[in-house]
């Protein structure tokens, strides 16, 4: 083990390197590699982030799960053959989001820090303009669906509510919620067909 | 989400009912007898396994909906912070402290701070366990890109290695007093390795002995820089004549870096000096060196002895 480590690649520039190694790439070195892991964090952090700060509504509390998430990745708990990385980082910030509703009981004591804070650039501007991109053509998608079925997606997606619940929230019955929610992914996955076949976004 | 082939273009589309089940497979609506026929057709249905793959990486992408937020830019320094220590608990696992086998997901850590002392005794003076003073280390390098012009510096200030004890009077509150100037004197060579094992960080660490892989135990905690601007270039057991240590590099912006050290004294006993803190200057490195319970603790760097004095501030034992 301790071999592996001393031959790992070197952290200084090497011109030779892949001036923009890919997702999987970094990941596989990511256990030797403290560059490889401030790479993903550049461009994934602000990624991660949002989606754990719409879960749990709490700066430090995001910022937090933000840490562990990544250092997921240095466990080695992703594996490129089940997925994109970004859908890995988007359901495990997920989960581990409503477990820590869940067990905290937060749910009913919000506090509201959503306020923007200062935006850190990405670690190139070929990442900066790929998250663009997919920010664009998930807003594009999303647009596409009626209200009720996106406040019902993403009552469930970021704060694990169960149909039920967003059924007694909303005072729709079951049925009507369950309709909103499959409607809206499919027509989601029809609107985003395209890219997840090209890229595997 | 698994992986099977990708369904053929001339394969028709799942029919809307199977369509329908398949959004709730990944919704988590389907009730008992719905998701137990549903999953014996997965099992054998690859176009429809996969698009349940396609339903799972489309609710995945929601987040990138939202207008994009960015966590504070001490969020990295930290991550990279525990992703050493995880390392650290990965690789030696036999050197773990129990308590902190349990962390499985390391929230920010509950970090014990620690306060210097107004004044230590320091017993008798073992020059022997300090004599082979080295901590060439680099056990592991765990660095961010070490700015090249501090690598230049650094490989200069070692060819042109001076030492000089700092006693002038504007500093008067770390001076050693010439009643010590013995001791002080073997203290300096000593130290003066400390001060080239901060050197030596900042060039190739790859270039060291096999013997050096399996120098020391880990500690439990190491000494930690908690400042938004240190960036964690590499850590490394050391060994401090017979006792061990932990020294810990960070890089200060472009130009600056600095290493921290923390050795377990393990009831040696050091010379008694009438200040609380040591420090050398080496052609432009200062050294700065104090002595916290069992622990002696040092910060090395080419700066300004204040700036020293004020890092001091920011470290941590984690």
């Amino acid at each position: 083990m301790l071999a592996s480590f001393r031959q790992r690649p070197n952290l200084i520039p090497d011109p030779d390197r892949s001036p923009t190694p890919s997702d999987e790439q970094l990941v596989q070195q990511v256990q030797h590699d403290a560059a490889a892991l401030g790479l993903l964090y550049d461009r994934y952090a602000r990624f991660v982030y949002t989606t754990a700060l719409r879960s749990l509504r709490d700066v430090a509390s995001a910022e937090d799960l933000t840490q562990d998430v990544f250092l997921s990745l240095q466990r080695g708990g992703y594996d490129p053959r089940r997925g994109s990385l970004a859908s890995y980082l988007s359901l495990l910030t997920r989960s581990r989001a409503i477990d820590r509703l869940r067990s905290q009981s937060t749910r009913h004591k919000y506090t509201t820090q959503l306020a923007q804070q200062p935006q850190r650039p990405l670690a190139t501007p070929m990442d900066y303009a790929h998250q663009q991109e997919r920010h664009a053509r998930v807003r594009e998608a999303l647009d596409q669906l009626s209200s009720d079925q996106r406040q019902v997606l993403e009552l469930s997606y970021y704060e694990g509510q169960s149909q039920s619940e967003i059924a007694t929230h909303l005072g729709v019955p079951l049925g009507t919620v369950k309709s909103w929610a499959r409607r809206g992914l499919l027509k989601l996955r029809s609107q985003l067909q395209a890219q997840l076949s090209e890229e595997q976004l | 989400m698994s992986t099977p082939p990708r369904p053929s273009p001339n394969t028709p589309p799942p029919s809307d009912e199977l369509q329908a089940l398949a959004a709730g497979y990944v919704l988590g609506d389907l009730s008992s007898e719905e998701m137990a026929d549903f999953q014996a057709r997965l099992a054998t249905d690859a176009d429809l396994a996969q698009m349940v793959d396609d339903l799972q990486a489309t609710l995945s992408l929601l987040p990138y909906g939202l207008p994009q937020q960015s966590p504070g830019a001490a969020v990295r320094a930290r991550l990279l912070q525990a992703a050493q220590q995880q390392a650290v608990q990965q690789h030696f696992p036999q050197e773990q402290d129990p308590k902190q086998q349990t962390t499985q997901l390391p929230h920010p850590p509950s970090r014990k701070r620690f306060h210097r002392p107004s004044h230590r005794p320091w017993g008798t003076y073992a020059a022997s366990s300090v004599a082979a003073l080295f901590c060439g280390c680099s056990l592991w390098l765990w660095s961010e890109n070490i700015q090249l012009n501090i690598r230049l510096a650094a490989t200069e200030r070692l060819l042109n290695a001076h030492t000089q004890l700092i006693t002038t009077a504007q500093q008067s509150s770390l001076t050693i007093s010439p009643a010590e100037s013995e001791t002080a004197a073997l203290w300096s060579a000593s130290l003066t390795h400390l001060i080239q094992d901060h050197t030596a960080a900042l060039m190739a660490s790859d270039q060291v002995a096999e013997d050096d892989w399996n120098i020391a135990p880990l500690p439990a905690a190491m000494p930690t820089l908690v400042a938004e601007q240190a960036a964690l270039m590499s850590s490394s057991p050391c060994q401090f004549g017979k006792t061990q240590g932990f020294r810990t590099t960070y890089q200060l912006g472009e130009q600056h870096a600095v290493s921290v050290y923390r050795i377990n004294l393990q009831g040696n006993q050091f010379p008694q000096l009438p200040s609380t803190q040591v420090t050398l200057n080496q052609d432009g490195i200062r050294l700065l060196l104090w002595k916290e319970k069992d622990y002696l603790y040092a910060i090395a760097g080419a700066m300004p002895l204040n700036d020293l004095q004020t890092l001091t501030k920011s470290l941590e034992v984690i």
